[in-house]
C-alpha cells in the first residue's frame, strides 16, 4: 500500500509540474516550407485507398498525379517564376477512410506539402477539409459528398463533373437507346454508395421515370437476397451507382441467372473494365454508364502508351479524365509564380480557361449544388455496351 | 408465392454454402481448441490458389480446385506443426497467432496479385429454371459438395479410428499421450484437413462471387455467427446455425433490405446469449462457473 | 498480517521485490514523459506531423489500454472500436447540442460508455475467454450498423460533421499546440483510470488472470473484478473516441471499423502486460503506419509477423523483453559470479525425512458418527451426453470426519468433487452444506460458505511469491487461520524458507504442498481433496498425512480423493469406492478392501500394493467415458 500511495504521489506532481513548466513560453509557429534556395522541387501528394475493395480507384489517381508530375519533368521541369522546378509525388494510403485522410493531410504537411491531388471519395473529403484547411493545403479532389464543396473551404477543388452534372444528361441519352420506364438504383449503406445513389434518384425522377433506390451491406458476398428484392418490383433498369465494381460484377451475374432480362447502368465511378472482368460482356449484355473519356478517340488512343509508360499501369477511364483536372492545377502553379502561395494558385485556377488537348472544353460549374464554382466540368461520355459487343461513346456536355 | 419459395431456396442456398466456410473453423475449433482467426485468409488463399492454376498456368478448373485444397492442407498443416503447437494450451495465444497469420495472409495476396478483383469463372455457368424459380448450377454443386463435406467430417471424427484418437486428444491430451497418440502428427493433420476445407470452399466459391485478397472478412464473420449460434466446438450446431443465418439473411434481405439483415442477426446472437450462453447446441462448459 | 508475511528486508535478491521497486517509478514516469511530450513538443517544433503524431499515438494507446486491461483479467477484448464509437458519438452530439466544455465532454466520454459496458458486462462476462473475443467483434459490427441505420440522430452513413472542437473557457482545443495538449490530458485521465483500477484490484486481476479456477475456489467472485474491468475499459476506450474525434471534427462510422481492433489486439499484445506495454506498442504501430503509409500491405506484413514471433518467443512482450535484457545485464554486471539459486540450501530435506519416514506414527483417527452433519450429498449425478459419469452418489460427512473416496480412473471421482466445490453443475441430486441448499452454486459462493478444495495436477499462482500466494487467499477467503496456525503449517510443509521464491519455480513436490495448504489455510468447513499424493514423492507423501490430520483436529470434514492405498489406509477411517459413477461399497477400509467386488473392479488383484499401481494404469477406454470430460473442463477453464 505504501508503493502505491508514493506511485500515485509522483504521478500528481508531474500532473502539477507539468503545465506549470509549460506555462511559460509560448508555442514554436509554422515556418513556410518548401523551396528555400538551391534546386527548386515542387512536391504533389496523392492519397486515397492504395489498398483494399476500392483500391483500384486509388492507383488511378496516383497514377495520375505521376502521369502528370512525368509530363512536367519530360520538360525539364515546371515552369515557376524563373525556375524550372522537378515535380515529386508522394502518395499516402488512406484505407478509404476520413480518419485516414486526415492523417495524410498532416503527413503531407509535415512533408511541405501543399498541392494535393485528391482525396477520392466523399467520406475521405470530409475528414481532410478541416486538418488541409489547418495548413492552407490546396486539394483538387474527386469525393461528391453532399457537402462536397463549402464556401468554408475555398482551397478545395473538384478535379471532374460530379453526378449532378453528368447524370440527367447521360439519362437524356440513354432513353434514346434503351427502352425502360421503372428503374432500381442500388448501392452500399454507407455514405460513399448513398452520395452519389441519391443524386442518381433524383435525376431518373426528373427524367420523369419510376425510380425507387435500395441498399445493401458493403462486404456483402453473395447477392441473391438483394437480387430478389431488386426483382420483386419488376424493373426493367437497375442502376449500380458507385457501389464496388466487384460487387456490381457479382450482382450483374445473379441478376442474370435469376432471368432478368433488362438493362443495366453504372451511373458511378467509371470502372467498366473491372466489372467486365467479374460479370463477363454476355451477362452486361445492354448496360450504359458514365465514361469519363472516350476510348475510342485518337487523343485518348495517343496518350495510352505515354500513360503505361510514366506509370507502369494501364490507363483507367477515370485516371485519363482526371489528366485535364491535374493539368489545370500545374498550369495555374505556373500562371500565379508560386510553390508556396496556395491562395494565388487558386485565384489563378479559378481563372483558368480550362481547355485541354484531351477532352477539349471545360466550364466550371457548382454553383447550384455546393454554391461555389470549383467543378472543373470536362466533356464527359456515355459508354453503351449493347448486345454484349465492346463498347461505343457518345460526347456529351454539362447542362446550361 | 414463387417468390416465397425463391426466398427460401436462396435462404437454403446459403446456408448451405454457410455451412461449408464454417466447417473447417467449426472443425479446429472443436478439434484443436484453436480459434483461427485465419480461416478468411485461407478461404482466399485456397481461391488464388485455383485461379492461379486456372488462368495463369492453364490447367483445368479441377485440378486448381486440387491444388488450392492441398495447398492449403500444406500451410495449415506447417502452421500448426511450427507455430501453434507451441503454445496449444493457451487459447489467447493461438487466437493472437492466428490473427497474425491472417494479416500476413491477406497482405502476401494483395502483393501477389493486387488489390483489383481477379476475372476468375468456375466451370458451371448454367441455371436450373422452374416455374418462378431458378438455382444456378454451381449452386447445386456447392449444396452437394457441402452435403458431402460435412458427411465426411462427420465420418472421418466419429466413424474412424485417427477420429477417435484425435477426440480422445482434445478431451484429455495427457492421458491421450500416454496411451501412445502422437498429437505431433494428428493435431497438425486435423489443422490440415480445417484449413484444406477453407481453401476447397475457396476455390468453389470465389467464382461464383467475386476473388480479391479482402474478401475472407466476410467468411470469417459468417464462421463466428455460425459458431457462437451453434455453440463453440458442436459441428451439428454450427451446420444448424449456418442454414439459420442464411434463412434470416434470405428473407429479411428480400423483404426488409439494407442493412436490416445483418443488424437482426446480429442482435439476435446477442439476445440469444442472454437467453442460452452456451449457443444452441452448446455444452455449459464454456460458461463462467 | 501475520509476522511472516510482512514484507521481507533482507530478501532483496527476490525478483518479485526488485520489480515491485521498479514498477513504483514507472507509472509517474511515463506520466511524466507524456505531460513533457504534450506540454513541449508543441513549444519547440510547429512540425504539423509531430503535432499530429501524438494524438494519433495516444489514441491508439489508450485503444489498446482497452485491451490491455481486459488482458489482465484473461478476457480478450476486440471491443475497442465499439466503445470509441460510443464515445466519439457522445462528443459529438454533446458538443454540438449541449457545451463544448472539455471537462464535461471528459466525464461524459468516461460515463456513457462505462455505463454501457455494464448491461453488456451482465450478458458477456458470463462467456469464456475464447468465446468472449468472438462476441465482442460481432458487437463492433453491432454498433456500426445501429450508427448507418440512426440516420436522423447519428447522420447515419454520412456521418456528423462540423463538431465544435472542445474549449475551456476562451481556449478552443482545436488546431495546434492546444490540441496536443487537450490530447495528452485526455489520454492521462484514461491512463490514471487504468492505473487505479489496475492498482487497487491488482492481487484480483492477478489471481484471475494466472490461474482462475483457483481463485474462484478461493473465494474469488471472478465476474465481479472481470466487470470492474470491463466497465474502466470501456471508460477508456470511450476518451480513445474522444480524442478522435475532436482531432476530426467529424464522426463517421468508417472511423470505427470493427478491423482496427485487430490492430489494437496487435499493440497490445506486442507491447506486453506491463503498464508500458500499450504505450510501446501504440508507438511501433503509429511508426509502421507512417513508414508504409503507401503500402500499407508491408505494415500489414510486418504486423502479422510480429504477433506470432512476439507470442512464440517473448510472452511477456517487448517491454519484458527489455526488463529481461535489463536484468540479465544487472546481474552479469554485479554478479560475475554462479547465480544465486545455486547458492541456496534445500530446505529443511534431512528434518522433513524424520517425519515422513515414519508413517504409522499417527494412529488413525475414529470414525466420526455423532455431531454435527457438514455435508450431506444426496443422490449426486451428472451425465455428459448421455453417459453417466457421476449415477447418483450419496454420502455424509461429520464435523471432524475424514472420508476417503476410492475407485479407478473414470469412476467419476474428480466430478463428484468438481460437484460439490462448484465447478460442475450437477445434472441431479442436492448438496447441502451446514443444512443450507448449495447445489449447483458457483465455486466462489461455494468457498464463501466453506467449501474448499485442492486439484489434482499442482495449482498455485505459479507466478508470484509462496508469500503472495498466500496473501491472495487471504485476501479472497472469507475466512483464515491465525498466525501462528500458519507458523505452523509453513513449518510443516517445509515452505517457511521459500516465502520469497516464485511459486512456480518450486519442485514439484513445494508447489503441490502449497496447493494443498492454500485451502486449508482459509479454515474450511469441508476440505475436498483431489488425489494429493498424486506425483510426490514418497518420502514427502507422510506430510499428507500430518496436513490432514491438522484439518480434522480442527473441525474439518475432509473428503480425500485418493489412490495411494497406503496412505488411504493410513488416515481414512471410512471409505466410499466408486466405479464407473456408482457407488460400489462404503465402509471401514478393512471390510470395503475384501469386498469381492471391490476386488473385481479393480482387476481381480487382492494386494494392495499392486492394486494401486494397476488403478493408476488401468482403463484403456478411459478416453471415451465420462471423466474425459472433466478434464476437458478443467482445460478450458485453466484457458
Amino acid at each position: 500500500m505504501r508503493t502505491t500511495r508514493t506511485r500515485l504521489l509522483l504521478v500528481a506532481a508531474a500532473l502539477v509540474a507539468g503545465p506549470a513548466l509549460a506555462a511559460c513560453g509560448s508555442d514554436a509557429t509554422s515556418g513556410a516550407s518548401g523551396s528555400s534556395g538551391g534546386d527548386c522541387v515542387l512536391k504533389i501528394g496523392t492519397l486515397g485507398p492504395l489498398t483494399g475493395p476500392a483500391a483500384d480507384f486509388g492507383l488511378s489517381m496516383e497514377a495520375t498525379a505521376k502521369f502528370v508530375a512525368s509530363e512536367a519533368n519530360a520538360e525539364g521541369g515546371l515552369e515557376v517564376g524563373d525556375k524550372k522546378c522537378k515535380v515529386q509525388v508522394s502518395s499516402y494510403d488512406t484505407g478509404y477512410t476520413s480518419q485516414g485522410a486526415a492523417a495524410g493531410a498532416t503527413e503531407f504537411a509535415s512533408k511541405g506539402i501543399k498541392f494535393v491531388i485528391g482525396p477520392l471519395g466523399a467520406t475521405e473529403l470530409t475528414g481532410m477539409k478541416p486538418v488541409a484547411a489547418r495548413y492552407d493545403m490546396l486539394l483538387a479532389a474527386n469525393g461528391f459528398g453532399r457537402d462536397a464543396l463549402e464556401k468554408k473551404y475555398p482551397l478545395v477543388f473538384h478535379l471532374g463533373p460530379g453526378p449532378f452534372v453528368w447524370a440527367g444528361p447521360i439519362i437524356e441519352a440513354a432513353k434514346k437507346e434503351f427502352n425502360f420506364k421503372n428503374v432500381k438504383v442500388i448501392a452500399p449503406n454507407d455514405q460513399s454508395g448513398d452520395d452519389i445513389a441519391i443524386v442518381d434518384e433524383q435525376q431518373y425522377k426528373k427524367a420523369g421515370l419510376d425510380v425507387a433506390r435500395d441498399t445493401y451491406q458493403r462486404g456483402t458476398q453473395d447477392f441473391a437476397p438483394v437480387v430478389s428484392r431488386l426483382l420483386r418490383s419488376k424493373p426493367d433498369l437497375i442502376d449500380f451507382a458507385s457501389s464496388p465494381a466487384g460487387d456490381v460484377g457479382t450482382m450483374i451475374k445473379q441478376l442474370r441467372q435469376a432471368g432478368y432480362d433488362g438493362t443495366f447502368a453504372r451511373l458511378g465511378g467509371d470502372s467498366t473494365g473491372e466489372i467486365t472482368k467479374v460479370a463477363g460482356l454476355n451477362n452486361m449484355k445492354d448496360f450504359f454508364y458514365y465514361a469519363p473519356v472516350n476510348f475510342g478517340s485518337d487523343e485518348v488512343k495517343k496518350i495510352q502508351p505515354a500513360f503505361k509508360k510514366a506509370t507502369g499501369m494501364e490507363a483507367t477511364g477515370i485516371s485519363l479524365g482526371w489528366i485535364p483536372g491535374a493539368r489545370t492545377l500545374l498550369e495555374s502553379i505556373t500562371e500565379a509564380g508560386t510553390i508556396n502561395d496556395t491562395k494565388a494558385v487558386a485565384e489563378a485556377m479559378r481563372s483558368h480557361d480550362l481547355k485541354d488537348d484531351l477532352l477539349g472544353q471545360g466550364v466550371y460549374t457548382g454553383e447550384e449544388e455546393f454554391g461555389v464554382n470549383q467543378e472543373m466540368s470536362w466533356p464527359f461520355n456515355m459508354g453503351v455496351i449493347k448486345g454484349g459487343q465492346p463498347a461505343t461513346f457518345t460526347q456529351l456536355e454539362a447542362n446550361k | 408465392m414463387g417468390e416465397f419459395i425463391q426466398t427460401t431456396i436462396g435462404g437454403l442456398t446459403l446456408g448451405a454454402q454457410y455451412a461449408l466456410m464454417a466447417l473447417g473453423f467449426s472443425l479446429a475449433f472443436g478439434i484443436l481448441r484453436v480459434i483461427n482467426f485465419a480461416h478468411g485468409a485461407f478461404y482466399v488463399v485456397g481461391g488464388y490458389l485455383a485461379y492461379w492454376i486456372t488462368n495463369e498456368v492453364g490447367l483445368p478448373y479441377v485440378l486448381g480446385v486440387i491444388v488450392a485444397v492441398l495447398g492449403t492442407a500444406a500451410i495449415g498443416y506447417v502452421f500448426e506443426l511450427f507455430v501453434i503447437e507451441r503454445r496449444i494450451d493457451d487459447h489467447l495465444a493461438t487466437i493472437v497467432m492466428t490473427l497474425g497469420a491472417s494479416l500476413i495472409g491477406g497482405a502476401a495476396m494483395l502483393s501477389l496479385f493486387g488489390a483489383q478483383a481477379a476475372q476468375f469463372e468456375g466451370g458451371l455457368t448454367g441455371t436450373f429454371r422452374f416455374g418462378g424459380v431458378f438455382v444456378p448450377h454451381a449452386r447445386v454443386m456447392i449444396i452437394a459438395v457441402a452435403g458431402l463435406a460435412i458427411a465426411a467430417v462427420y465420418l472421418l471424427l466419429y466413424k474412424t479410428q485417427v477420429g477417435n484418437a484425435l477426440r480422445a486428444l482434445t478431451d484429455d491430451r495427457e492421458m491421450a499421450v500416454a496411451m501412445g497418440m502422437r498429437p505431433k502428427v494428428l493435431f497438425p493433420m486435423a489443422f490440415a484437413i480445417a484449413t484444406g476445407l477453407a481453401g476447397l470452399t475457396g476455390a468453389l466459391v470465389t467464382p461464383q462471387f467475386s476473388l480479391a485478397p479482402f474478401v475472407g472478412e466476410h467468411v470469417l464473420m459468417i464462421s463466428f455467427l455460425a459458431v457462437i449460434l451453434g455453440g463453440l466446438g458442436s459441428l451439428p450446431g454450427a451446420v444448424i446455425a449456418s442454414v439459420l443465418v442464411g434463412l434470416v439473411e434470405a428473407f429479411v434481405g428480400t423483404y426488409v433490405g439494407g442493412s436490416w439483415a445483418p443488424l437482426i442477426l446480429f442482435t439476435g446472437i446477442l439476445v440469444l446469449l442472454v437467453a442460452r450462453p452456451s449457443g444452441l447446441l452448446g455444452h455449459r462448459t464454456i460458461i463462467d462457473a | 498480517m501475520p509476522k511472516n508475511l510482512a514484507p521481507s528486508t533482507t530478501s532483496t535478491t527476490s525478483s518479485a521485490v526488485r520489480r515491485r521497486s521498479r514498477h513504483v517509478l514507472l507509472l509517474p514516469g511515463i506520466t511524466l514523459l507524456l505531460v513533457a511530450l504534450g506540454f513541449f513538443v508543441p513549444k519547440l517544433t510547429a512540425d504539423p506531423f509531430l503535432i499530429s503524431f501524438v494524438p494519433t499515438v495516444l489514441i491508439t494507446m489508450l485503444a489498446s489500454m482497452h485491451v490491455w486491461l481486459l488482458l489482465r483479467v484473461n478476457l480478450l477484448s476486440f471491443a475497442s472500436p465499439p466503445f470509441m464509437a460510443v464515445g466519439g458519438y457522445v462528443l459529438a452530439l454533446v458538443a454540438t447540442n449541449v457545451t463544448s466544455n472539455a471537462i464535461v465532454l471528459i466525464v461524459a466520454c468516461v460515463v456513457v460508455p462505462a455505463m454501457l459496458a455494464i448491461p453488456l458486462g451482465l450478458v458477456l462476462l458470463r462467456l469464456r475467454g475464447t468465446y468472449f473475443a468472438l462476441v465482442t467483434f460481432v458487437l463492433a459490427q453491432v454498433v456500426v450498423l445501429i450508427v448507418v441505420i440512426a440516420e436522423g440522430p447519428l447522420g447515419g452513413s454520412s456521418g456528423l460533421s462540423g463538431i465544435p472542437p472542445a474549449t475551456l473557457g476562451a481556449t478552443q482545443f482545436a488546431a495546434g499546440g492546444d490540441l496536443v495538449r487537450f490530447s495528452v490530458i485526455v489520454a492521462l485521465v484514461g491512463m490514471a483510470l487504468a492505473a487505479t483500477v489496475s492498482i487497487v484490484w491488482r492481487r484480483h486481476f492477478a489471481a484471475i488472470e494466472e490461474n482462475e479456477p483457483l481463485a474462484a475456489s478461493l473465494g474469488l467472485q471472478p465476474w465481479r473484478y472481470k466487470t470492474y474491468a470491463f466497465v474502466s475499459a470501456a471508460g477508456v476506450a470511450g476518451l480513445a473516441g474522444l480524442i478522435l474525434i475532436n482531432q476530426l471534427g467529424n464522426a463517421h462510422p468508417d472511423s470505427f471499423g470493427p478491423l482496427s481492433a485487430v490492430n489494437h489486439v496487435a499493440a497490445s499484445v506486442i507491447g506486453g502486460p506491463s503498464f508500458l506495454g500499450p504505450a510501446v506498442g501504440a508507438l511501433i504501430l503509429a511508426w509502421l503506419v507512417h513508414v508504409f503509409a503507401s503500402q500499407a500491405q508491408y505494415s500489414q506484413l510486418l504486423l502479422g509477423a510480429a504477433l506470432i514471433l512476439v507470442t512464440l518467443f517473448a510472452k511477456r512482450g517487448l517491454t519484458g523483453l527489455v526488463v529481461d535484457a535489463a536484468k540479465f545485464l544487472a546481474r552479469a554486471v554485479s554478479r560475475p559470479g554462479p547465480p544465486d539459486t545455486g547458492a541456496r540450501a534445500e530446505p529443511r530435506s534431512a528434518e522433513g525425512d524424520t517425519t515422513t519416514q515414519v508413517p504409522n506414527t499417527l494412529t488413525r483417527r475414529e470414525s466420526v458418527t455423532t455431531g454435527e452433519v457438514v455435508l450431506s450429498v444426496d443422490a449426486l449425478a451428472k451425465r455428459f451426453g448421455g453417459v453417466a459419469a457421476v449415477d447418483g452418489v450419496s454420502l455424509e460427512l461429520r464435523k471432524g470426519d475424514i472420508l476417503g473416496v476410492i475407485g479407478p480412473n473414470g469412476a467419476g471421482k474428480t466430478t463428484l468433487i468438481n460437484m460439490i466445490s462448484g465447478a460442475m453443475v450437477p445434472s441431479g441430486g442436492r448438496v447441502t452444506l451446514s443444512g443450507k441448499a448449495l447445489t449447483g452454486s458457483s465455486p466462489q459462493t461455494m468457498s464463501r460458505h466453506g467449501i474448499a478444495r485442492s486439484y489434482q495436477q499442482t495449482s498455485v499462482f505459479s507466478g508470484a511469491t509462496v508469500r503472495e500466494n498466500l496473501r491472495r487467499a487471504e485476501a479472497f477467503s472469507k475466512r483464515w487461520v491465525s498466525d501462528e496456525e500458519l507458523d505452523e503449517l509453513l513449518r510443516e510443509t517445509g515452505l517457511d524458507a521459500r516465502l520469497d521464491d516464485i511459486a512456480g519455480d518450486l519442485p514439484y513436490g513445494l508447489q503441490k504442498l502449497l496447493g494443498l495448504l492454500l485451502p486449508l489455510a482459509t479454515r474450511p468447513a469441508v476440505l475436498l481433496l483431489d488425489e494429493p499424493a498424486a506425483g510426490l514423492e514418497v518420502s514427502e507423501r507422510g506430510r499428507i498425512d500430518q496436513l490432514v490430520e491438522w484439518a480434522a483436529e480442527r473441525g474439518s470434514a475432509v473428503l480425500l480423493v485418493e489412490h495411494d492405498m497406503d496412505l488411504v489406509r493410513r488416515i481414512c477411517p471410512r471409505l466410499l469406492v466408486m466405479d464407473t459413477g456408482k457407488e460400489l461399497a462404503h465402509g471401514t477400509p478393512e471390510v470395503v478392501l475384501t469386498n469381492p467386488d471391490v476386488i473385481t473392479a479393480y482387476l481381480g488383484v487382492a494386494d494392495d500394493e499392486e492394486l494401486a499401481d494397476i488403478a493408476d494404469l488401468v482403463e484403456p477406454s478411459v478416453l471415451a467415458e465420462p471423466e474425459a470430460g472433466t478434464h476437458r473442463e478443467e482445460e478450458i477453464h485453466r484457458g
